[in-house]
């Protein structure tokens, strides 16, 4: 449920594609990473606060060239403001090129 | 009193078949719009053959439910770090396995390595941080020998 919350809430995939001008066949996920601070409940409003917190440029085997995309999503109660999780996600996206 | 104890093994949990219905609703939830998870003629066009392609974040909710079995449920799951090794298929059989590394007692937590495997091959692995400290029911031994019918 905190995934959805953090793909819902605050990082659309596709918004986060876009931002990243990937495809969807050029993405993989890398890495996800939960903490939990507390349940999530049905019923209850959060508030989702997401930022992309780094992007590395990498090579490797399966794709030659690779941005490695760190994203985070902090989710919290609406109401009160603390912090229920927080949802880390890797995206490995493929380029056809390395400008650097 | 925690049944938990460093190199106790955790699993299998069996998830058998990948249903390619969950990836639909999954899609759905969080307005994926990769429709390799939902169009198997999607998938063959980026290579990745006949099959629909499981979402990640379904794949880590296997060894999350394995974690939280051992946290004697899942609000005892305090933290887990997924790597993803290897696609998994709609169809496929995903073995989940685990072990409890090591528990701080006086921290009132347990560290545990888990893995996800199909055909031998891993596909997921991860460590996890739990709750020794949370309600468990106290039938971690049975709990954990399930398998899951997706």
């Amino acid at each position: 449920m905190a995934y959805v919350v953090a793909a819902r809430g605050g990082a659309p995939i596709a918004l986060v594609m876009e931002l990243l001008e990937a495809e969807p066949s050029a993405c993989l996920f890398g890495e996800l990473r939960f903490d939990f601070v507390a349940p999530l409940v049905i019923g209850q409003t959060y508030a989702v606060d997401a930022r992309i917190v780094s992007v590395k440029r990498k090579r490797g085997r399966r794709f030659p060239v690779f941005d490695r995309v760190e994203l985070r999503s902090r989710v919290a109660d609406a109401d009160t403001g603390a912090e229920v999780a927080v949802v880390t996600q890797v995206w490995l996206v493929a380029r056809s090129e390395d400008p650097g | 009193m925690s049944a938990l104890e460093p190199g106790l093994r955790l699993g299998p949990l069996v998830v058998d078949p990948v249903d390619p219905g969950a990836m639909k609703v999954v899609a759905i939830l969080q307005d994926d719009p990769n429709p390799i998870h939902w169009d198997p003629t999607a998938a063959a066009r980026v290579g990745l053959g006949d099959r629909v392609v499981n979402q990640g974040p379904i794949t880590v909710s296997y060894l999350l439910e394995l974690a939280s079995r051992a946290a004697g449920g899942h609000a005892g799951v305090l933290r887990l770090d997924a790597r993803f090794v290897r696609t998994v298929f709609a169809g496929d059989r995903v073995e989940c396995c685990g072990v409890v590394m090591s528990v701080d007692l006086a921290a009132g937590t347990a560290e545990l390595e888990l893995n996800g495997a199909v055909d031998g091959h891993p596909v997921v692995s991860a460590t996890a941080t739990i709750s020794v400290t949370a309600p468990g029911d106290g039938r971690i031994g049975n709990t954990l020998n399930n398998d899951v019918d997706s």
